[in-house]
C-alpha cells in the first residue's frame, strides 16, 4: 500500500506500531545471539578432557583422541627469530600440555631408584653426574633414538642400550631423547623410532613403569639463533611425544615444568655455556621433579 | 786428564738426575687446594661442578678406588670438555695406573665430542696432564699456560 494513499492519521498509527515493535525486535535478536554463543561454547567445552586422568602403563588412555586434532600451527624458526625483539624476550607460544600431568607428592628417597634405569643423551648424563641417585644410567653424549639400537657404549661393556635392556631388568624406566634429533627433517621417522625404543623397553622390562620425559627447553638466546634447536620445535616434539604416550600406554613426565620460565624457555643462568646443557643447580631441580612425580 | 774430566762430568750428571727423581718422589700436593686453585684461577667457558658421588665419578674414570688416597674432580655441564681432576695415588705404581685412566678419559672425550662439538677437539688434543710422584693432575681448558703456572705454584 503506497504511503501516499494512506491518510495521515493511519500513517501515524502505523509508525507508532513500528516504533513500539522495535524494542521487541532488538530483544529477540539479542536472545538469538546469546543462544548461538551458548551452544558454541558448550560444544567447545565438550572437546576438552574432563578432570585429572591417570594413564596407567598397559591400560588404554581415558584421554580422547580428539584432543590431538587441534595442534598449534608450526612456527618456523625464521619467523620466531624475526618476532624476537631482544635476547631473553621470548615470543615462543606457551607449550601446550595435552596429557594431564602426574600429580605431585612428597619426594621419594634414593631407594626408590635402585631398580630404575635412565635412558638418554648428554643431558641425562649430566643428571647422572650431578644429581642422580644410585641407578642404572644408559646415557651417552649424542645419543639418539637410532643410536639406542646401534651405538656401542663403553660403560655398558661395548654393547648397545637395546642389548643392555635385554640383559637387565628394571622396575622403572625414564627416557629423555629428542634434543639431538631436532634437526631431523623426517619427524615421523623420529616418532616411529622413539616408539620402537618404548616398545623395546616394554618388551624387556615387563611390569615396569615407563616414563617419557618431556624434552627440556633451551634458553631464549639459544632459541633465537635461528637453527632447529629452538623452543617452538621442542614444543612440537613434546606434543607428538604426548600422543606417543597415549598410543603406547606409558606415562608422560613433564619435567620441563621444573626448570622453564613462564615463557617456556630455560633461564639464561641454567645453561650459560651453550643454552642447552644445564648446570648442577638446574639438574637438581630436574631430579627433584622426578622424585615428586611418580606413579607407583 | 780428559778421562778424569769426563768421569767427573758423568758423576755430576748422575747426581743431578738422582736428585731430581728424589725431588719428584718427595713432592707433596694438597689435592683439594690444587683443584680449587685451578678452578678459581682459570676462566672456563662452562660451569664446572663436582660429580654427585663415587658412582658418578666411576662412570667417567675407570680408576680402582684402592689405588687412590685422595681425589677432587670438577666436570662440565657436558656443553664442553672442560675438566679438572687431581689425584693422590697410594704409590707410584698406582699413579701410573691412574695416569692410564686419565689418558683413557681423554680418548673417550675425543670420541664423544668428535661429531658432537668438534670445537672441543683443540682442548682435548693438548690437555695439561702432569705427573709428580704419586700425584696426577689433569686440566682441560683454553688456558694451558695458566694451568701449568697454578700447578707449579701449588706443588711443594
Amino acid at each position: 500500500m503506497k504511503q501516499s494513499h494512506i491518510p495521515n492519521r493511519q500513517l501515524t498509527r502505523i509508525n507508532r506500531r513500528r516504533r513500539s515493535l522495535l524494542p521487541y525486535a532488538v530483544g529477540a535478536a539479542a536472545a538469538l545471539l546469546l543462544l548461538v554463543g551458548s551452544v558454541t561454547t558448550a560444544l567447545l567445552l565438550n572437546k576438552a578432557p574432563k578432570g585429572p586422568v591417570v594413564i596407567s602403563a598397559g591400560e588404554s588412555s581415558a584421554v580422547s583422541q580428539d584432543v590431538f586434532e587441534t595442534l598449534p600451527p608450526e612456527t618456523t624458526a625464521a619467523a620466531e627469530t624475526t618476532a624476537a625483539t631482544a635476547v631473553g624476550t621470548a615470543t615462543t607460544a606457551a607449550p601446550t600440555t595435552l596429557v594431564p600431568p602426574i600429580p605431585a607428592h612428597e619426594p621419594v628417597g634414593d631407594d626408590y631408584f635402585k631398580d630404575a634405569v635412565f635412558i638418554g643423551d648428554s643431558r641425562t648424563k649430566g643428571l647422572q653426574l650431578y644429581s642422580g641417585p644410585s641407578a642404572a644410567y644408559y646415557a651417552e653424549v649424542s645419543m639418539t633414538v637410532e643410536r639406542v639400537f646401534s651405538k656401542q657404549i663403553k660403560d655398558l661393556g661395548n654393547i648397545t642400550i637395546a642389548q643392555a635392556l635385554e640383559a637387565n631388568h628394571f622396575g622403572k624406566a625414564y627416557i629423555m631423547l629428542g634434543v639431538n634429533e631436532l634437526g631431523w627433517t623426517n619427524v615421523d621417522g623420529f616418532i616411529n623410532r622413539y616408539g620402537q625404543v618404548v616398545d623395546k623397553v616394554k618388551a624387556t622390562q615387563p611390569g615396569a613403569a615407563v616414563y617419557i620425559q618431556s624434552i627440556l627447553p633451551v634458553t631464549a638466546e639459544k632459541s633465537a639463533q635461528g637453527d632447529n634447536v629452538n623452543n617452538n620445535r621442542i614444543n612440537q616434539y613434546n606434543l607428538l611425544l604426548q600422543k606417543l604416550c597415549v598410543e603406547k600406554g606409558v606415562y608422560y613426565l613433564n619435567v620441563r615444568e621444573a626448570v622453564e620460565t613462564p615463557d617456556g624457555a630455560l633461564p639464561a643462568d641454567a645453561a650459560a655455556a651453550d643454552g642447552v646443557h644445564m648446570n648442577k643447580t638446574y639438574c637438581d631441580k630436574w631430579m627433584e621433579y622426578i622424585r615428586t612425580h611418580t606413579v607407583s | 786428564m780428559r778421562k778424569l774430566t769426563a768421569l767427573a762430568a758423568a758423576l755430576v750428571l748422575t747426581a743431578s738426575v738422582f736428585t731430581a727423581c728424589q725431588s719428584q718422589k718427595d713432592v707433596t700436593i694438597d689435592v683439594n687446594k690444587m683443584a680449587d686453585a685451578l678452578y678459581g684461577g682459570i676462566t672456563f667457558k662452562d660451569t664446572l661442578s663436582e660429580p654427585m658421588d663415587d658412582a658418578a665419578f666411576q662412570s667417567i674414570y675407570d680408576v680402582d678406588e684402592a689405588d687412590i688416597v685422595a681425589k677432587k674432580v670438577y666436570v662440565s655441564s657436558l656443553a664442553t670438555a672442560e675438566e679438572i681432576a687431581v689425584f693422590e695415588a697410594k704409590d707410584t705404581d698406582a699413579a701410573a695406573r691412574v695416569r692410564k685412566a686419565v689418558d683413557t678419559r681423554i680418548e673417550n672425550q675425543k670420541e664423544n665430542y668428535a661429531d658432537y662439538n668438534p670445537v672441543e677437539q683443540k682442548k682435548l688434543s693438548d690437555p695439561v696432564i702432569v705427573e709428580k710422584g704419586r700425584y696426577v693432575i689433569l686440566c682441560v681448558s683454553d688456558d694451558n699456560a695458566a694451568a701449568r703456572k697454578i700447578i707449579d705454584e701449588n706443588t711443594k
